[in-house]
């Protein structure tokens, strides 16, 4: 009697096991599966392939594409929200593929490789983003010229899209702008390696007015974003300051404290540069502690100079220049942005 | 035979009644166990990580933005908290905070109604360490009086006499002492000063708060709303100049800034059409007035003793910005954007009290006004019209209308330079207005399938004025009735033109190449005067004359970019770039800028698991200055033992050859990313980063150096050969590893390890370490950053629903 319990609970398991399978087969067939995430996605989340991996759904293959759900494209509610055609292209050919062999795929891709254009892959998020004013420049700004994709460096299906993060986005912008990857490891920087500033608090990547896709119409005015203290208006203006900041600095990284393009004395001397040695002058090595210039033959000549009493060493008429150490000509005239003060004119006030 | 059937029966009934029970447990649970997938699969993840981090060494260079500057153990605390209403609704919120155990904490929270209305908040903590090596002689440092210590010498008693040995070691117009062992009598600066440095960190904090939201009125309408404030506290060096610009000392300025900015915005947005119309008030607020610090050479010249910096004056800016575009077609399209900002500030002047109180009269200082009064109004339009005609072909126009006016009152303000307490001069400010005129034209054209050639245009046009008194170049130093730094009227015309080539023919092989030329003209450009004959006869060179500032100059300007993509199967892709830039000047004192930078990426994922990224870059970049070292000598002299004829009347210009001088930078990169995910049957996941970068700054003089004269009464002018600098360099080794260990699928285990180490040689600090180098520079102490530092971190992360 056991024997035949044991066998009915055996039996039923199987049946049931059976049943279970048929049930889902029977789910997966049915044109009017139950939508998942989105308006009408059981066209696609409800969907296997039956050629070749029939106990495979959508679920099973690609289960991260669920992750929508996790983001605002997936709030269901709102009817704004695109479905999965909307991105994808109605994909007739790949819904109803009755072959044996894998289907075509769907209208757009957007995975690595994919052939379809970057203007069709952006035309389902612009007929949505584009009504928005802040992307009125992407047509035709540099991105869009150069056939960069909406999901070039957006992921949909992620709750945590790595560009719109701050401490990740630097690394998606890297993955083509391999030059200010490594500027950004110079020993002046802004804080793009350690995570703190992204690269959209200077660049708009989907286009401005301003030079570079610059968030804001110029360089200056992009900078004083965070640099305020040096937007004045001045009494005394220093022209370059007011015109573009990179004339002296470059943003992203340099061997030069605190992002200069060059080193002073040398940087100011592109404009301010005169006879001699002294204020717009001639700098060279002679010119350090101990070089030809400050120990040669007139700079212990005079009497007024005598010897140290102590060392012996005779003092110095020519001493070694303070426009060539620490910051340059910047260690007197260090209100080189502008100055405010009624005796500032050179920016020493 | 009953009984058997009916316990068949029996058995029947219950095998199908437990067969039912069975297949509607298993239907209900396998339903259930798909809905608890889907669920997994859909519902946001919340995440929270508390840990420590060990740092084994103080180190303001590793530390500079990351809040691990100080030796010791760190709390780790990170909270990633996101969620969403039922399918019903469209309510979200995200809460999420990073770095809360370091001042480099950040929290932001944004929710609301999607589609309805959304409300964002942010609290954001960034450090900046400048310096831990910097010395001062001075107290006070982050107060807005500096002074000098009670064993400095009163001011009074510091004198500039060189009439005997001992006196010069105490001439506190010039502290060079080398080797100074002892002080003298009445204390020696070159012993003194080196004794009484001492140390002060320095670096300053921001903290950004604030909020704002925005709420559709209806599905088109959307109006927005934000404030946002930025403090920044702390301290950073300011050079500082005592009297001229002969003594001058590296100080601690105090930091106390606060930024608030107001947004206002009003949005439509329809199928064809949308607007923005946007107004912003940011409002800068510094709250140290001024700073002064205590004369520290020779007393007498300074008013008060002291020198008063003006710190950035508050100031605020309004702004309206309306922009908008149109699509006239599924293919055509235009873009607007228009801007008008005031920028004004009247912030009092800040001066020291001479004879007279107050800054309008003081001393013989005669000051027009209370403030500046300083007000910039500037203006952008911007219209962009794209089109695509043919299906190959893409056509992009635009122009941009920049204005820059500047109405700020021009006055004459005579005072003293440095706040000296001698003679005064008048000098007249010298507003800077600009007009920039810049239209852009490209064309795009896919010649055959997946190849396309673009061609663009791009003119732009700067016209510069001056309300003031005009210009006079520093280097004329005819007169200080104007501001030396201000620039001649001029304008500039730059014409560009770029053609650039795409091809993909292949669909693993992609590339671009680009190549920009660009001609800059520099029209009306007001040479220097030639009055002044006997201070500054070089000037008159003709050389010289023709110097101009070199981001007006003419240019020629050439740039090169291209790119390479090969993805040699689904594992292996490789890639290389190059950007080469080089710009000429034709009568500016810089003449040649010169850089390229090569890049090479190889990424090679065998597995789903394993992905390693190498990458190489490299810069060449110079820049080369050129010049004319040139002497006066109004007496009788030698030049390299050729006698001159010279005379106050008729003055000998002494000229060597020309110089050259290039610095240039190169810089190698090598770079390794890793990510491995297949350890302990794929618990654990590891990701690692390996970099190298090797830098070297030469700074390479080269033709006729200086002329030095022996200080005979004839003097005998030598040329000294130019000589070239030590090359500035530096090594960095960073490697930072991650291990992720999946104890389950709520939990897991992180160790984090960073080892970063700095080594650097810069001459401009290490040649200057001693404070008493110079005659009348007080030196930072502060050397080239050197560091090695460990870090070990261990945290634990929650992870749920």
């Amino acid at each position: 009697m056991k024997l035949l319990r044991y066998t009915g609970i055996l039996l039923a398991l199987f049946c049931a096991a059976g049943f279970s399978t048929s049930a889902l087969a029977d789910r997966e067939r049915n044109e009017n599966a139950k939508d998942l995430i989105l308006k009408g996605d059981a066209k696609c989340t409800g969907c296997h392939d039956e050629a070749d991996e029939p106990q495979q759904t959508m679920l099973e293959l690609h289960p991260s594409v669920l992750a929508i759900a996790k983001t605002r494209h997936g709030v269901k509610a709102d009817g704004r929200n695109p479905t999965c055609i909307d991105c994808h292209g109605e994909s007739d050919k790949h819904l109803n593929y009755k072959g044996k062999d894998k289907p075509p795929k769907p209208d757009r891709i957007f995975t690595k490789g994919t052939t379809t254009p970057a203007d069709i892959r952006n035309a389902g998020c612009l007929s949505c983003h584009e009504k928005d004013a802040t992307r009125n420049h992407w047509a035709g700004n540099q991105h869009d010229a150069a056939g960069v994709a909406c999901t070039s460096c957006h992921q949909i299906h992620t709750q945590h899209d790595k560009v719109r993060e701050k401490p990740t986005q630097a690394a998606v912008c890297f993955s083509c702008h391999k030059t200010e990857r490594a500027l950004t490891h110079r020993i002046s920087t802004h804080p793009l390696d350690a995570g703190q500033m992204s690269c959209s608090d200077c660049h708009n990547p989907h286009g401005s007015v301003g030079p570079k896709m610059l968030v804001k119409a110029s360089v200056t005015e992009t900078c004083y974003s965070c640099h305020t203290e040096k937007r004045g208006p001045f009494l005394w203006e220093h022209t370059p300051v007011v015109e573009d900041c990179m004339t002296c600095h470059t943003p992203h990284g340099s061997n030069n404290t605190p992002l200069l393009k060059a080193r002073a004395p040398w940087l100011c001397e592109e404009c301010h540069q005169s006879t001699g040695s002294g204020h717009y002058g001639y700098f060279d090595a002679n010119y350090l502690p101990g070089g030809a210039a400050v120990t040669g033959a007139n700079a212990n000549s005079t009497s007024a100079n005598p010897v140290n009493p102590v060392t012996g060493q005779k003092l110095k008429t020519t001493a070694p220049n303070p426009r060539l150490a620490d910051r340059g000509c910047v260690n007197c005239h260090s209100q080189i942005h502008g100055s405010n003060h009624p005796a500032g004119s050179r920016f020493v006030r | 035979m009953k009984n058997t059937y009916r316990e068949s029966f029996v058995l029947r009934r219950t095998v199908v009644a437990v067969e039912a029970a069975l297949l509607a447990m298993f239907t209900a649970q396998s339903a259930q166990a798909q809905d608890q997938t889907v669920a997994e699969l859909t519902t946001p993840d919340k995440t929270v990580e508390v840990g420590a981090i060990y740092t084994n060494k103080d180190s303001y260079k590793f530390g500079e933005y990351n809040g691990l500057q100080s030796k010791g153990l760190h709390g780790v605390l990170n909270f990633d908290l996101t969620g969403k209403g039922d399918d019903d609704s469209t309510t979200w919120w995200s809460v999420r905070g990073a770095d809360l155990g370091l001042d480099s904490r950040r929290v932001e929270a944004t929710g609301g109604n999607q589609g309805k209305f959304n409300l964002q908040f942010l609290y954001d903590e960034l450090p900046h360490r400048y310096s831990d090596s910097y010395k001062t002689i001075f107290n006070g440092a982050g107060s807005t009086g500096l002074t000098l210590p009670a064993s400095y010498p009163a001011v009074g008693t510091r004198v500039s006499s060189t009439t005997s040995d001992a006196n010069a070691l105490a001439n506190w117009a010039n502290i060079q002492a080398p080797n100074a062992v002892s002080g003298t009598a009445g204390g020696g600066p070159g012993y003194l000063i080196p004794s009484l440095m001492h140390n002060e960190n320095i670096g300053t904090k921001r903290t950004k708060l604030g909020g704002g939201g925005s709420y559709f009125v209806t599905p088109q309408w959307e109006l927005s709303a934000s404030v946002f404030q930025d403090d920044k506290k702390g301290t950073k060096l300011t050079g500082f100049a005592f009297a001229s610009a002969s003594t001058a000392a590296m100080l601690v300025e105090p930091i106390n800034f606060k930024t608030t900015a107001y947004n206002l915005a009003a949005g439509y947005k329809g199928d064809k059409a949308n607007f923005k119309l946007a107004y912003s008030y940011s409002k800068f607020q510094n709250n140290v007035n001024g700073w002064t610090a205590a004369t520290p050479f020779a007393g007498g010249s300074v008013i008060n003793n002291q020198a008063l910096l003006s710190s950035a004056p508050d100031n605020e800016m309004h702004q309206v910005n309306a922009s908008g575009g149109y699509r006239f077609s599924p293919t055509t399209r235009i873009s607007y954007e228009v801007i008008r900002s005031q920028m004004a500030q009247d912030d009092s002047f800040n001066c020291q009290s001479g004879t007279t109180a107050g800054c309008i009269t003081q001393g013989t200082w005669i000051i027009p006004g209370a403030s500046a009064n300083a007000k910039v109004v500037t203006d952008t339009a911007f219209i962009k019209l794209t089109s695509r005609p043919l299906s190959q072909l893409n056509l992009n126009a635009s122009y941009k209308f920049d204005r820059r006016d500047n109405q700020t009152p021009v006055r004459t303000y005579t005072v003293a330079f440095a706040d000296s307490s001698g003679g005064t001069s008048p000098i007249t400010n010298d507003p800077i207005n600009s007009t920039k005129n810049r239209i852009n034209l490209d064309a795009d054209y896919a010649v055959a399938q997946a190849q396309a050639i673009k061609l663009g245009y791009q003119r732009e046009n700067i016209s510069r004025s001056t309300e003031g008194n005009g210009f006079a170049p520093s280097r004329t130093q005819t007169t200080a009735n104007t501001n030396d730094f201000s620039l001649p009227t001029h304008r500039t015309t730059e014409d560009s033109l770029t053609l650039e080539y795409r091809n993909s023919i292949v669909p693993d092989l992609t590339g671009r190449i680009a190549f920009t030329e660009a001609k800059r003209n520099a029209k009306d450009f007001a040479n220097p005067t030639l009055t002044d004959t006997t201070a500054s006869l070089a000037i008159t060179n003709p050389y010289y004359r023709s110097f101009r500032d070199f981001f007006i100059a003419d240019r020629t300007q050439e740039k090169l970019r291209g790119a390479l993509n090969y993805q040699v199967n689904d594992k292996l892709g490789l890639g290389f770039t190059v950007d080469h830039n080089h710009d000429k000047y034709d009568d500016a004192a810089l003449k040649d800028v010169k850089s390229s930078i090569f890049n090479f990426d190889l990424t090679y994922a065998p597995t789903d698991n394993f992905v390693v990224n190498p990458y190489y870059s490299y810069e060449d970049r110079k820049t080369t200055l050129n010049g004319k070292y040139i002497t006066l000598s109004t007496a009788n002299a030698l030049l390299n033992g050729v006698a001159q004829t010279c005379s106050v009347a008729v003055p000998c210009q002494l000229i060597n050859t020309d110089w050259t001088l290039a610095q240039a930078d190169k810089v190698n990169t090598l770079g390794l990313g890793l990510k491995y995910k297949g350890f302990l049957s794929g618990k654990l996941e590891t990701s690692g980063d390996v970099l190298y970068i090797h830098s070297k700054t030469p700074v390479t003089a080269s033709g006729g150096g200086s002329l030095v004269s022996d200080g005979a009464a004839t003097p005998n002018y030598t040329s000294l050969a130019a000589m070239s600098f030590p090359d500035i360099t530096s090594k960095t080794w960073q490697l930072r590893l991650t291990g992720n260990y999946k104890v389950d699928k709520a939990q897991t285990v992180r160790v984090t390890y960073m080892y970063q180490r700095l080594t650097s040689s810069d001459w401009q600090y290490d040649a200057y370490n001693n404070p008493v180098a110079m005659q009348a520079y007080i030196g930072t102490g502060m050397v080239s950053p050197n560091y090695t530092v460990n870090a070990i971190g261990v945290s634990y992360l929650y992870n749920f629903k």
